[in-house]
């Protein structure tokens, strides 16, 4: 159990890290995930060792580690970009940390081996690193943390240098590899489809501190802030007001004057209360004809249709400026994707009445 | 890294012309030098055929070998402290940040560009003026100081491939900074030290002026020796003798051309 007290890291005046709380279980695949210069690396750095908290304590296992040094510390990292040392070969940059330990050279053989073997690069071991791709690449830096058996792994953007093919296999293979050795993994990203996939728990970071910390249907279904929803996948959300309330539906009023029903049946909105709603895209539907009983809906024009393939984005314009992103799945019978709806046209979006997440900030 | 390019410049035939003119200005006494190291007569205005009889003249010469062995002593005992030094002083510059950075590499151009004459009498100065005796030691001394700021040059060029991460990662995998310099660092920059030290004993070796003044009794070095000859005419053998020298330095220069060339091209591919 790695736990994170009261961690902050400044840079002169700057926080980087600010007052972070954090435990990370054992044996959990744990996900940092934030945009560009929130922290995430000065967090990994602090738990390796590379850098000093300014104030602060580290735990593992109950121990305080905040002032040993990398070296000592049973942490092993994997750079954003492998950084293997260049003059070794696979055999020999996964053998560093053992040949360090002293180990006996036999010993070395065999469990390099079938390091190898267990990242299945079997026939590269004499391979210089400028020899590998970018995939084997990754996996000899992998095995080379790995080996030394560490009770945490840290990973820096692992998947950040590969090209997207590359980084979806990785990515299964990763989190296959995790639920094998069983060891903690934080993984440092800013891509949030990695950290949903992968993680079983995922901390949304903003200026150096956790915004959301919960499972990723937690943070997809219910994120806590405006922030976390709009990070997290793409979402509309609108500000409110509660107009009325009844025992398990609230009355809604957005800043245009548009009065529309949600269920709730949560006993802490009380009347007058300001909200922000999250609708997903794929909670919004498109129609011709008007709303059914159980749905909410409003009048507007398709401007743009963005085709993703199998799927295709359309931004309808409600309320006379307001855009609203509606998903729909796309279905090709033969060679020509239908289009149902076109643009220029007039529609509803329709939204079930127990759709939408509400934000209380 | 040269490229070529469409512009019109170095194209046309008068910039050719001055080039040849150039090379001939720079090759000719070399190539004269060596020819006439082989010339059978004593005088240089006659030409007497070939021979290599001063050669044999100049390895029966005490008094030369015993330059030679001073020159190689001097040469290799200030080449080790030299890289050493330079070597360490690239490291911790390469650790400053911005403004440090600057002002430490540019001081390292000082002693580079201040005329030899200059830092031969400032040394001279100084040794005077903490009583060092003149001789073997206080050349070595002054042909480490001269022969720093270039290894520590080359030094800080090869540092500059160099991917710092992977001393981070030594660190995460336990080494201590001693094992990590010499398992990481060290093996990836050693060709960086290696032509460094290379050019500190070719500089060593060649050193007439900074050596003059600094050299004392009985610590006459190849390019005193020959001065010294000069005095008393120009000899076929001082020819010889050059053209040893010559062929030496071409010989360093090589192996150190060849060494940044192959390191280059690791790096390319
Ligand atoms: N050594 C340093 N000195 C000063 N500021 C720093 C230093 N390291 C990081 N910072 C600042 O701290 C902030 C957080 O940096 P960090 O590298 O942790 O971001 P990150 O979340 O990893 O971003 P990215 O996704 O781009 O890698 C940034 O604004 C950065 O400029
Ligand atoms: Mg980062």
């Amino acid at each position: 159990m790695l736990e994170l007290i009261s961690l902050s890291k400044k840079y002169g005046n700057f926080k980087a890290v600010n007052n972070l709380n954090l435990v990370v279980k054992e044996g959990e695949f744990f996900s940092l995930l934030g945009p560009s210069g929130c922290g995430k690396t000065t967090t990994l750095r602090l738990i390796a060792g590379f850098e000093q908290p300014t104030s602060g304590k580290i735990q593992l296992n109950g121990k305080d580690i905040t002032e040993l040094p990398p070296f000592q510390r049973n942490i092993n990292t994997v750079f954003q970009h492998f950084a293997l040392f260049p003059h070794l070969s696979a055999f020999n940059n996964i053998a560093f940390g053992l040949r360090i330990k002293k180990k006996k050279e036999n010993e070395i053989k065999q469990q390099v081996t079938e390091m190898l073997k267990f990242v299945s690069l079997e026939g590269k071991s004499d391979s210089l690193p400028n020899q590998l791709s970018g995939g084997q690449q990754q996996r000899v830096a992998l095995a080379r943390a790995l080996i030394n058996q560490p009770s945490i792994l840290l990973l820096d953007e692992p998947l950040g240098a590969l090209d997207e093919k590359l980084r979806d296999q990785m990515q299964v293979e990763l989190s296959n590899l995790q639920k094998k050795v069983g060891i903690t993994f934080i993984f440092v990203t800013h891509n949030q489809e990695e950290a949903l996939t992968m993680a079983d728990r995922i901390a949304v970071m903003k200026d150096g501190t956790i915004d959301h910390l919960g499972t990723p249907d937690e943070i997809y279904l219910k994120p806590s802030s405006t922030f976390t929803a709009s990070f997290i996948g793409n979402t509309n959300l609108f500000k409110c007001v509660i107009e009325t309330k009844t025992e398990n539906s609230l009355m809604l009023r957005t800043e245009n004057n548009f009065v529309f029903e949600k269920f709730d049946a949560s006993g802490d909105n009380i009347v007058g209360k300001n909200l922000t709603i999250s609708l997903r895209p794929e909670q919004i539907r498109l129609s011709r004809n008007n709303p059914h009983k159980n749905e909410n809906g409003l009048k507007g024009i398709i401007k743009n249709e963005i085709f993703y393939g199998d799927m295709s984005i359309f931004w309808v314009t409600v309320l006379e400026n307001i855009r609203v992103a509606v998903s729909m799945q796309n279905y090709v019978a033969s060679e020509n994707v239908s289009k149902p709806f076109q643009e220029g046209e007039e529609v509803f979006i329709c939204w079930d009445k127990k759709s939408g997440h509400l934000i209380t900030e | 890294m040269s490229r070529k390019n469409d512009l019109k410049f170095g194209r046309g035939k008068s910039v050719i012309l001055l080039t040849i003119v150039g090379f001939i200005f720079l090759y000719t006494p070399i190539i004269v030098l060596i020819i006439y190291s082989f010339n059978y007569s004593r005088f240089s205005s006659t030409w007497g055929g070939w021979s290599l009889q001063w050669y044999y003249k100049l390895f029966d010469d005490s008094s030369m070998w015993l330059a030679i062995k001073n020159s190689l002593l001097i040469g290799i005992v200030s080449t080790i402290f030299a890289t050493i030094l330079g070597t360490m002083s690239a490291l911790v510059i390469k650790r400053f940040v911005f403004k440090t950075k600057t002002l430490f590499t540019n001081l390292l151009f000082v002693p580079i560009v201040i005329p030899e004459i200059v830092l031969g009498i400032l040394l001279l100065l100084l040794y005077n003026l903490i009583k060092l005796e003149l001789g073997l030691t206080s050349i070595i001394l002054a042909h480490i100081t001269f022969s720093i700021p270039f290894v520590t040059l080359v030094v800080l060029n090869n540092l500059k491939n160099f991917d710092s991460t992977i001393e981070e990662v030594g660190m995460d995998l336990g080494a201590t900074p001693w094992q990590i310099f010499w398992k990481i660092t060290f093996p990836n920059i050693s060709t960086g030290i290696l032509a460094g030290a290379l050019l500190a004993f070719t500089l060593s070796i060649e050193d007439f002026t900074i050596t003059f003044f600094t050299s004392g009794p009985g610590a006459t070095t190849l390019p005193l020796k020959i001065y010294s000859m000069i005095k008393f005419g120009i000899t076929p053998e001082i020819n010889a003798i050059s053209t040893l020298l010559v062929l030496f330095t071409t010989i360093i220069l090589g192996v150190m051309y060849f060494i940044l060339n192959k390191q280059e091209k690791k790096i390319l591919t």
